[in-house]
């Protein structure tokens, strides 16, 4: 019998497990080194800045878009049924439950989470954290914690400007666009939205979401291997591993949630 | 082959280290004298850089014991107290290794501003004392990128030696520099040891500047050290030297 496949599986296997105990392990570092974060001031608002002011313009264009495409299809999906009037409603509930924090979690990863990759495997292929290391200054402390808890802050802020964008465009096809009644559109979508069930899962999701980029963007630069094809593996990785973590644990918040 | 005949600042002893399958070191043995410049000779892949990164306790061998004075075991200290000697050890790496996204006078005010509780006017104060004595000047808010690299090499060196340390460790300094800019970095070395007293550990593989700067001189070569002052190791008889020395083209005079 042929036992190559079965040792390729066993290794794969292993491999998986070790990356996920370092993963474990170097996540748990960034929480404890994150006590010191209070004197990091400065560099916490500088990469606020790249993480999130930065996003801002994709985001917020991006919202704006989306809103619009949901409002001409939502229309022209409900006008067949007579329940146009229902819009703000339907726009709203996708908008907030699902795509908001979901697509904006998308757009961070392939803006921000990509450049905190690339940034920190460069620099652990041109030995400045070797540099730091040799100050005596930990690398978690001052490169790692702030970029971290920067996406965490950044991203429900970003997810909840994705959503009102998303409503404004949706509002815009509707109502301005296609003669809907304003005064419908904001009544179906007042009584749709409950706050526990869909404001505050959403944020939870984006939170949740940008803990996952954070963790894994940092964690990938980290671990790069000290040359630049480690740089472009490190960048490819934490673009696919976060999109594909943020829409697994999507949909588990969602079903734990039950909703 | 000899040990220093001076105080011997740091002994390495029976190091073995592999990397994957490859063995670096095989059995090393040497020892580097307190004060002195030492450099560390070596083809490509012969483990230069890797025993900065040991005495440096950023990396551990597989075996055998690096002392301090004689007094204090490095390859065995725990990471919290490898962090604090490190705070005595500046190293100057190949490329710098200054944060890009730090400006220079940033980067080099970076370990006063970490370990010292210093005001800001007396940290600049420092800085430019330092900048001062590696010949920088007006590079304050430039950042690394747009430097040449001679004044890459010089800002490294301001940022190894702002510390004051007891200890300093440079990873092929003349590396990719033309030679007046060799000239030039390696007067600096020489400057500050002179100044400080400072123990130096360099590698290197510039043999004309070995010569002109090293108190003692160590070549690594198929897994062990052979050393011995720079004059008595290049008229050597010795197969590993002869042949070093031979394939680096430089001749012998």
């Amino acid at each position: 019998m042929n036992a190559v496949p079965v040792q390729r599986l066993g290794r794969f296997i292993v491999r998986t497990v070790l990356n996920l105990g370092r993963f474990s392990v170097f996540s748990l570092q960034v929480v404890r080194i994150s006590r010191y974060l209070p004197r990091r001031t400065r560099r916490l608002m500088d990469e606020l800045y790249h993480i999130g002011w930065l996003s801002l313009p994709i985001v917020c264009v991006s919202g704006l878009f989306v809103g619009m495409m949901l409002g001409l299809q939502g229309y022209n999906t409900l006008i067949r049924f007579g329940a146009a009037d229902s819009l703000g409603a339907v726009v709203g509930l996708s908008l907030i439950r699902e795509l908001g924090p979901v697509l904006t979690a998308l757009l961070v990863t392939g803006r921000a989470g990509s450049a905190i990759a690339a940034e920190i495997s460069s620099m652990v292929a041109t030995q400045q954290l070797d540099g730091l290391r040799m100050m005596s200054i930990d690398p978690l402390d001052l490169v790692i914690a702030p970029k971290s808890l920067a996406m965490i802050i950044s991203m429900p802020l970003l997810s909840a400007l994705f959503i009102v964008l998303g409503l404004l465009g949706s509002y815009i096809v509707g109502v301005i666009f296609l003669g809907l009644d304003g005064g419908s559109y904001i009544a179906s979508l007042e009584s749709a939205i409950v706050f526990q069930n869909d404001v505050l899962v959403s944020l939870i999701k984006a939170l949740v979401f940008g803990v996952l980029v954070a963790l894994i963007a940092t964690y990938r630069g980290y671990t790069a291997e000290p040359h630049s094809a480690g740089v472009s593996r490190a960048t490819t990785s934490t673009v696919v591993t976060a999109s594909v973590a943020t829409l697994i644990v999507d949909y588990i918040i969602t079903a734990l949630w039950g909703v | 082959m000899d040990e220093p005949k001076s105080r011997i600042h740091l002994e390495l002893h029976n190091l073995r280290f592999k990397w994957g399958a490859r063995t670096i070191f095989e059995d090393l043995s040497c020892a580097f004298p307190g004060g002195e410049i030492s450099v560390v000779l070596g083809a490509s892949g012969a483990g230069k850089s890797t025993l900065l990164r040991m005495i440096a306790c950023l990396t551990k061998p597989d075996s055998g014991e690096i002392w301090l004075d004689g007094e204090t075991e490095l390859t065995c200290m725990p990471e919290r107290q490898a962090k604090h000697f490190r705070r005595s050890i500046g190293m100057m790496f190949q490329g710098g290794a200054l944060l890009d996204a730090l400006p220079v006078f940033d980067n080099v005010a970076l370990p006063l501003r970490e370990h010292t509780n210093q005001s800001e006017s007396q940290i600049a104060r420092e800085v430019q004392a330092v900048f001062e004595s590696v010949g920088l000047h007006e590079v304050d808010r430039l950042l690394p990128g747009e430097l040449s690299g001679g004044m890459i090499r010089r800002a490294a060196l301001a940022r190894a030696l702002i510390l004051k340390p007891e200890i300093l460790l440079c990873d092929e300094p003349f590396a990719g520099l033309d030679p007046s800019t060799i000239r030039l970095v390696e007067s600096m070395l020489v400057e500050a040891n002179r100044r400080l007293r400072i123990t130096m550990i360099i590698t290197s593989h510039n043999i004309p500047s070995t010569l002109r700067m090293a108190a003692w001189t160590i070549l690594l070569t198929e897994g062990v050290a052979l050393s011995g002052p720079p004059e008595e190791l290049y008229k050597s008889s010795d197969s590993r030297l002869t042949r070093f020395f031979a394939e680096d083209g430089v001749g012998r005079t």
